[in-house]
């Protein structure tokens, strides 16, 4: 080893702690630069085993010494300065020995990342070392912060006041020879196997969730109360049970609450001092600052049950809708917000009005969401708001709004659909412009298709916007519609125009997904027909048309 | 090199102690050459060979009441519980207190060890088996050492400044509460963590500091004895770290709601008024109450909340307070309920002066069994204290009379003691004596006949345990 080699290994350890704290602060764990942020970590520490089996980092205030070798400094007293960071904890000594493991130092450098500064934490480094419980990771604390060195003189001084006299031994010998208590019999059975299957029940047991406990216990001091002021407490308290609950996502707990103060709230004995506490919860529970933690649980990857959503939304009134309509424009993963997108639709029609702001959002994906929402709500007064922003710059958007004027419109919004069914610039809002008239079908909205299929220009299209057109028109399953496909099916052209084929194919397509068995004749000639496409889309139709009947026997 | 070593992890050691321990009782059974004990041979050999090409030697040693495997202590759980302590209680029968097995142990020479413990006489065990095993290369025993009076000298001032730190440290978080202050229960988690930390090395020792009970300050010594039982209790049952310090943090708080209740109550001499029995039978209400508003709600206030409601509620859903929807006790309540109920027992109280002795204490509970307290919690915690738990004063068949300071694992009825005087009643500078020594004759040395009652006798044990 050439001299000093540990020690430059031991200054690439300490850079690469500095490292790993801010980038597992900044990054998530799903993160590649976190996962690499690790194996860089341990990586050096390997590179310095190689010289030594141990490395102890010994911690002074602003700086930290590898044997006598000042290894890392900093004077500024702040969370940053990895010196006092330790320090300020007791931290005096820090060993790590070769055969550390990976999870080890995972968990060492998820400790040292926390923002302890920022976080409301009962907890410093020493005790979350403490409880990881690291084999290889030693530490030496110094704690004297908690002493009161006087005290334990006090308190020996006062117990040793009196000293056993050898006298009062004499007498304990005569008399306990005569009156001294005989042993005791305690029957002692010692522990077998059953027992410790009973203990791991008990362990097992003791693991599940304490909040219903936690609550069954408030509903309790609830009962046994008295006093205006001490329901306002306990309202207090419920608000603090109910905020934990939400931040670790214990949905059904919260609607278990909630459901039980509203049966008392219901009761015409209860009095209004203990009513108006209710109330104040039930606000509480539908505050900006609820609903921005129920986000952040969503957000952070965890998933709730939807009826247990379902459930809890119950509870919410109106006054919710705002804040959720905001977590839109916060939330990252498509999780949760499409558990919020479900939510306003569900609070939506208990104010319409504060839903429709949500389209002025300057977020395209929060506008495209509110759409949503107003369609799921389907009150047919967002067609008006969702005209005034039909002619949206942004396409996303125009195709959301479209859709929904297909599912909720009138003859109003025939114009605008049309307009996009001519709008060459975008493939995707012609399909939904085609599909939208199917949602509206209406007489109108039938017209303009077969318009369009009838027009000369309609031969020219692509195939799947002329399969759009023909599979839209298998919503109408009368005998007119029948008719008109039989005769595009059956068009004879003197030449053999490509084009003539594929509005027959599609056709044909559209007679199979009607399930015309009137049909089928028309359809096993094209079958047999030299044209691949036709004989192709025949065939698939005459099958699926046989298949639907067997089904249906 | 991310793969977690094996060898290397505690459980894979503790594992290995439970082979050994499976090996030596089938053996006890069976004859060594029978099919049962064979298997566990077997598997031991498969076993320990494993560690051995990861950890090099495997190195079993008993130090005090500690097994260490190549130098890591074992810890003590309820996975290993049987195990642990009939091995224990086996060393120390044998006077055998290392064993090394090298690489490249063969199953015959595993059956050879396994025979001369189980065969081992009564007098000179270990001269015996280390005659017997003399022959086989990669097989060492040693005798069992006693530990040096220094290191235990040492050990006994670091228990004593811990666990005067935790009271002083109680006495002032507790004055805080009652005056409306904002308490940093960082500082309080920190205590706990260092007070399980001396549990886990020195429970014994601990547990004597808890059986003094002649302090002024009754309510924060109370408080810390009760942490101290639990968290040791807890240990007992397999609990971990993380576990122990939230056990210890809420039985610290568990009678927090007698902060409210007036000094005239809490301190009156007399019978208490149906009132007053009703203001103090409120302090698991208050308790919940002063938590709650100490602290945002978190895990730890959730079962702090919940020992302190429950810790006056009994087994059979007696007790106090009432409710209307009953629902099973909660594990930590329970312990603490055991710990509580023992030290107060033990202690002179404003309204019981005259405490009872640690063994009578343990009989009460013993008849509370399944009715007030929980009889499997209650087994493992006389496990722990043993049936003369620390501070017993006990006359010895020799006459003399001792002291116990520490329970012996395995060996409920046979105590660690202090001799305090001679066998005609003389005062003599105490000496230790554990009863499980024996003659050369194999016989015990000492063995307890009869039990006093400290308090009758007005003996200060703080002149011994502190």
């Amino acid at each position: 080893m050439e001299y000093g080699e540990d020690i430059k290994s031991v200054k690439m350890v300490i850079k690469m702690l500095l490292k790993a704290r801010k980038n597992l602060r900044m990054y998530p764990v799903n993160n590649p630069i976190y996962a690499n942020t690790l194996n860089d970590s341990f990586e050096k520490f390997k590179a310095f085993f190689y010289f030594k089996d141990k490395l102890v980092l010994n911690i002074r205030l602003y700086e930290i010494y590898y044997g006598e070798q000042l290894v890392y400094q900093n004077n500024k007293p702040a969370g940053d300065n990895l010196a006092f960071f330790f320090f300020k904890d007791g931290l005096r000594e820090l060993s790590f020995q070769e055969k550390m493991t990976f999870e080890e130092l995972e968990a060492f450098l998820k400790v040292i990342s926390l923002d302890f500064d920022n976080e409301v934490l009962d907890d410093d480094t020493v005790t979350l070392f403490w409880e990881n419980d690291f084999q290889h990771i030693r530490y030496v604390v110094e704690d004297e912060f908690l002493a009161d060195e006087g005290y334990e003189e006090q308190a020996v001084l006062q117990v040793m006041k009196t000293q056993n006299d050898p006298d009062k031994f004499k007498n304990i010998y005569k008399e306990s020879l005569v009156t001294g208590d005989t042993v005791q019999k305690v029957d002692i059975v010692a522990i077998a196997d059953n027992d410790l299957k009973m203990l791991f029940y008990e362990l097992e047991e003791d693991a599940k969730d304490k909040v219903d406990k936690f609550m069954d216990i408030i509903f309790e001091i609830f009962y046994k109360s008295k006093s205006s002021e001490e329901f306002s407490e306990i309202a207090d308290f419920f608000k603090g049970a109910i905020e934990y609950a939400i931040k670790n996502g214990n949905i059904e707990s919260t609607t278990k609450i909630l459901a039980r103060l509203k049966k008392i709230d219901s009761n015409d004995k209860v009095t209004n001092s203990v009513k108006k506490n209710i109330q104040t919860i039930f606000h509480f529970v539908g505050s900006e600052h609820i609903i921005y933690l129920l986000g952040e649980y969503l957000d952070s990857g965890n998933k709730t049950d939807p009826s247990a959503m379902k459930a809890l939304i119950s509870y919410f009134d109106k006054n919710a809708i705002p804040s959720f309509m905001n977590l839109l424009s916060m939330l990252d993963s498509i999780y949760a917000r499409k558990v919020v997108i479900d939510v306003l639709a569900l609070l939506g029609p208990k104010d319409f009005m504060t839903v429709t702001k949500g389209l002025n959002s300057p977020e395209w994906y929060v506008v495209r969401n509110i759409i949503y929402v107003l369609r799921e709500i389907g009150d047919k007064r967002a067609v008006d708001y969702l005209l005034k922003k039909v002619n949206h710059p942004d396409v996303r958007i125009k195709i959301e709004i479209i859709r929904t004027l297909g599912e909720l419109g009138d003859s109003r919004v025939l114009a605008p659909i049309i307009e996009c069914l001519e709008d060459d610039s975008e493939i995707q809002l012609k399909f939904t412009a085609i599909r939208a008239l199917g949602s509206l079908s209406s007489k109108d909205a039938r017209i303009v298709l077969l318009d369009k299929i009838s027009a000369k220009t309609f031969q020219n299209k692509e195939f799947n916007e002329k399969k759009e057109y023909f599979h839209i028109l298998s919503r109408w399953k009368d005998q007119e519609m029948i008719d008109y496909l039989i005769k595009v099916l059956m068009k004879k052209t003197l030449f053999s125009n490509s084009k003539i084929y594929e509005n027959r194919a599609c056709a044909a397509y559209s007679l199979g997904l009607i399930g015309s068995r009137e049909a089928l004749p028309f359809l096993s000639k094209c079958q047999r027909d030299n044209n691949r496409l036709l004989n192709e889309f025949s065939d698939s139709a005459i099958k699926r048309i046989n298949h639907e009947s067997q089904k249906s026997g | 090199m991310k793969a977690k070593n094996q060898a290397d992890s505690p459980k894979t050691k503790r594992d290995l102690i439970n082979q050994l321990a499976v090996l030596l009782r089938s053996a006890e059974i069976h004859h060594v050459k029978n099919i049962v004990v064979g298997k566990a041979v077997n598997n031991f050999v498969f076993q320990v060979n494993e560690f051995i090409k990861n950890e090099g030697d495997f190195i079993l040693e008993l130090r005090g009441d500690f097994f260490f495997v190549n130098e890591f202590r074992i810890r003590y759980s309820s996975e290993i519980m049987i195990n642990f302590d009939y091995l224990v209680k086996l060393f120390r029968t044998l006077m055998v207190g290392t064993v090394i097995i090298k690489s490249g142990a063969e199953t015959n020479e595993i059956i050879s060890l396994t025979d001369a413990f189980v065969n081992a006489p009564k007098i000179n065990p270990f001269e015996i088996i280390s005659r017997k095993i003399s022959h086989i290369n990669s097989i060492a025993v040693y005798e069992l050492k006693k530990i040096v009076e220094e290191d235990l000298l040492d050990a006994r001032k670091m228990v004593k400044k811990s666990y005067f730190k935790a009271v002083s440290f109680t006495q002032g978080v507790m004055n805080r509460i009652q005056q409306g202050e904002t308490v940093a229960l960082k500082k309080a988690k920190r205590m706990i963590v260092s007070l399980v930390d001396r549990i886990i090395d020195q429970e014994q020792l601990l547990l004597g500091m808890s059986s003094i009970k002649d302090y002024d300050e009754y309510t924060y010594h109370h408080c810390v004895n009760v942490s101290i039982l639990s968290i040791a209790l807890g240990q007992r049952l397999g609990l971990n770290m993380k576990q122990l310090t939230e056990l210890g943090m809420v039985s610290l708080f568990h009678d927090i709601g007698k902060l409210d209740i007036p000094s005239r109550i809490l301190n009156k001499t007399g019978e208490l008024t149906e009132e007053e029995w009703q203001v103090i039978q409120r302090h698991p209400i208050e308790g919940v109450r002063f938590l709650l508003k100490m602290k945002h709600v978190d895990f730890i206030l959730i079962r702090s909340a919940i020992v302190a409601f429950e810790h006056h509620m009994f087994y059979n859903h007696t007790g106090y307070p009432t409710v209307k929807k009953s629902h099973p006790l909660d594990l930590y309540s329970r312990i603490v309920t055991l710990a509580d109920q023992y030290d107060a027992m033990t202690s002179a109280r404003v309204y019981s002066r005259i405490p009872m002795s640690p063994d009578k204490a343990l009989n009460l509970m013993i008849k509370q069994s399944g009715s007030q307290l929980d009889p499997l919690l209650l087994q493992f915690f006389i496990n722990m204290v043993g049936i003369y738990p620390v501070g017993t004063l006990v006359v010895l068949d020799s006459m003399e009379l001792g002291l116990v300071y520490e329970s012996n694992p395995g060996f409920v009825n046979r105590p660690r003691i202090l001799i305090i005087a001679d066998g005609e009643g003389n005062k003599v500078d105490a000496f230790p004596s554990d009863l499980v020594d024996k003659n050369d004759e194999g016989n015990y040395r000492r063995t307890i006949v009869r039990t006093l009652d400290v308090s009758k006798w007005d003996i200060n044990i703080a002149e011994y345990l502190v």
